[in-house]
């Protein structure tokens, strides 16, 4: 109920815009193909703003959509999206005069590969949303789950649910969480080195370079990836080669290091479901251990890789 | 952050090294270096991420 | 002929002493075709792989040839894989994917040695779909859940066994030599029903599809139907019948391979050329050559979609970009995008 009370609020908030003709574009949900599964919209008319919709399945970041745009557009932004459309809007990506954010407060959005491994793979037709349940409908099987096990990693780790700036609300604001933990980052380090790069080598085995995860992040938008650089030629192009799939990877997390909004885009694009976030999360939590710097969580903070204090830590240099 | 993440995705200890030495410190670079080569002399040679006997392309050439 | 589920794994076994047999295997939460070392290894009811079946025959990075350049002048090898093999638990929407990949690697100007000698020393086991996801569109591109095009041999699960309906003479020489029992009427009913029962229900009507293609290259619906494409690779790897390479030089001093990659019309550095110009410089045009290949260029040349409805890119597409959505969206309602 609560999801098609956002939903339509969301609708009539973007067709007033559109008719009062404050943003030419308004980039949205509308509901998708599969399965509660939200898909990116653009609505450019108060009619087509009609399809605009809200669900647990609106999982993608829409910030990716909103950097170098022409006109005024309007976003529905979660948590997470607002916090790269900041971090953008620190980078100049983004005009903030020309953007109008929808802000709705997020609990967290449900992940298909867990609804998937929960029915065991089983061909799913239906999710209905009972608020803090779901039930999983298929052709000869019907299962009731709780939504908060079945929520993308990334959104069990969200901090910011609610968003950091907006120009108007839909819905209320959640009650704030504690502080993350990093727990399985801090369980990785605490592992060999062999057995790290054991796991990594599993993992980085079934990446295909499709480049879904740097396509999907908000903060991937180099005009020249590195990767796809012939001359020179900076990393092997096959697939094949796993240290080439890993330094790929290491690569780009660390170039969205004190940027990385934590949003879980990346993983959520992988098509082979290798665990991405085990890397950005590193980052990410390093930034905020070295640093105390989080990126996106207002509009003040410069970017913390790109300032210098006199008192910056500086573990890392040779002890003598 | 580097050295982090480089030991944090499995590249030995000890292997990435960095300092800060001025252009007008000559002995104090000759002596990190010496002390830098000695350790990754140590650790030995580098065999890489993942233990693969794969070659140029991943293609066990 | 028919052979029960229990035999299966020691079936795979004895084949495995004279074949490289592939076969499903479990990866985590979903299932990819590898060489097999053990007939339990093989995870047959797991529906259809993440990636299509074209990796044995056209593999995503393959070595061309190799070289080497010494003092007394250069070496080139270039091995071609002529190793007999099985793969086994193909669903039929892979193995025609294969038909239609071969109109590209076998033809009047071209045979690739590569591809040719795997697809010629290869036996294709399928095994039917008793239960077609919501995804699946076969039957709305010439397949179907039992379609027997590229197959030596089909199994139809019965339950507890499966009943074998050779296709090809090699099918029917494996078979044979594997000396399956003789299925009974009953069983034959059994297969008939299974199949009779397997229904796809997702439609995808393709009526007047090519002819508007023919004329829409400019129309503005292309503006628009790409805007939330991202612009990866996912739905072109995953895709059994896209074949699009890139060959590049792997070399470090004087070693080298020549290495053929797969490529995507989803990516910036596809059709760039050497000059900088890019003739598909941004995501429409890209895009668009992607819907363009699949149902108008492979049609003018070879008379076929370029699709086999596996639903692999519906299912795994990063923002939900529906091929059944955008084909409908770009057939028959010009109106609805552009109202």
């Amino acid at each position: 109920m609560r999801m098609q009370k956002l939903a339509a609020q969301i609708k009539d908030a973007a067709k007033k815009l559109l008719e009062e003709k404050k943003v030419d574009l308004v980039v949205g949900f509308a509901e998708g193909s599969l399965p509660l599964r939200g898909t990116p919209l653009f609505a450019r008319t108060p009619e087509e703003a009609d399809k605009l919709t809200w669900n647990r399945g609106c999982e993608n970041n829409l910030a990716n959509y909103l950097r170098k745009r022409e006109g005024k557009v309007a976003v529905v932004a979660k948590g997470c999206d607002v916090r790269s459309i900041v971090a953008l809007v620190k980078e100049n990506q983004i005009n903030r005069d020309n953007l109008y954010i929808i802000g709705v407060p997020c609990s967290g959005m449900i992940d298909r590969k867990k609804v998937n491994q929960l029915v065991g793979g089983k061909d799913v037709l239906e999710i209905e949303d009972n608020g803090d349940t779901v039930v999983i409908k298929g052709k000869d099987f019907s299962e009731t789950a709780r939504v908060a096990d079945l929520l993308h990693n990334s959104c069990q780790d969200c901090r910011y649910g609610n968003p950091v700036v907006y120009d108007e609300l839909i819905g209320e604001l959640l009650p704030e969480k504690g502080e993350d933990d990093f727990a399985e980052i801090k369980e990785f380090e605490a592992k060999t080195a062999a057995e790290r790069r054991a796991y990594l080598a599993e993992e980085f085995s079934k990446c295909i370079r499709c480049y879904a995860c740097r396509n999907a992040c908000p903060m991937c938008y180099c005009e020249e990836c590195f990767v796809d650089c012939s001359t020179p030629q900076w990393i092997g192009k096959s697939a094949a080669d796993i240290q080439d799939n890993i330094l790929f990877q290491a690569v780009r997390v660390f170039h969205s290091a004190g940027r990385c909004a934590d949003c879980g885009a990346c993983e959520r694009a992988c098509p082979m479901g290798i665990n991405l976030r085990l890397l950005t999360r590193k980052l990410v939590k390093d930034v905020k251990e070295l640093f105390n710097a989080e990126a996106g969580v207002n509009m003040e903070d410069k970017a913390a890789l790109a300032t210098f204090t006199a008192d910056d830590p500086e573990p890392f240099l040779v002890k003598e | 952050m580097l050295k982090n993440l480089l030991e944090y995705i499995g590249v030995d200890e000890g292997r990435v090294n960095f300092s800060w030495v001025s252009a007008a410190e000559g002995g104090r670079f000759a002596e990190l270096v010496r002390g830098v080569t000695a350790k990754v002399k140590e650790i030995g040679p580098n065999k890489g991420l993942i233990s693969s006997e794969s070659g140029c392309c991943g293609c066990k050439n | 002929m028919i052979v029960s589920k229990k035999e299966i794994p020691s079936f795979l076994d004895k084949l495995i002493s004279d074949y490289q047999v592939f076969a499903p295997v479990q990866k985590g939460s979903y299932t990819l075709f590898k060489q097999i070392c053990s007939g339990t290894d093989a995870v047959l009811d797991g529906g259809i792989t993440k990636l299509p079946v074209k990796e044995i025959f056209f593999p995503q990075s393959e070595k061309l040839f190799s070289y080497n350049v010494t003092n007394e002048g250069a070496k080139l090898e270039a091995p071609v894989d002529d190793r007999k093999k099985v793969v086994f638990g193909v669903r039929p929407c892979d193995a025609r994917s294969l038909t239609l990949l071969d109109n590209v690697f076998n033809n009047d100007k071209y045979q690739d040695p590569y591809y040719l000698t795997r697809r010629n020393n290869t036996i294709l086991v399928g095994i039917g779909c008793n239960s077609p996801a919501s995804t699946c569109f076969c039957t709305s591109v010439n397949g179907g859940p039992f379609d027997t095009k590229g197959l030596d041999l089909l199994l139809v699960d019965t339950g507890d066994a499966y009943v074998v309906e050779p296709v090809s003479d090699k099918g029917k020489e494996l078979a044979e030599k594997a000396g399956f029992a003789a299925a009974s009427d009953a069983d034959k009913a059994a297969a008939a029903k299974v199949k009779e029962e397997a229904v796809v229900s997702c439609r995808v009507n393709t009526d007047g599809l090519k002819a508007k293609l023919d004329v829409n290259f400019y129309d503005p619906i292309w503006d628009r139907i790409h805007e939330k494409c991202l612009g990866c690779g996912a739905c072109t790897y995953l895709c059994p019948t896209c074949h699009c390479f890139d060959i590049v030089d792997d070399a470090v001093d004087c070693n080298g391979c020549r290495v053929r990659n797969w490529d995507s019309c989803a990516f910036p550095l596809f059709t760039l050329h050497g000059s900088g110009h890019n003739p598909r410089s941004t995501n429409k045009e890209r895009y668009r050559n992607r819907i363009m290949h699949k149902f108008k260029y492979f049609v003018d040349n070879f008379n076929e979609i370029a699709c086999v409805g596996c639903g692999r890119c519906i299912k795994n597409c990063p923002v939900n970009m529906d091929i059944r959505v955008v084909l409908e969206d770009i057939r028959g309602s010009e109106a609805r995008l552009d109202s």
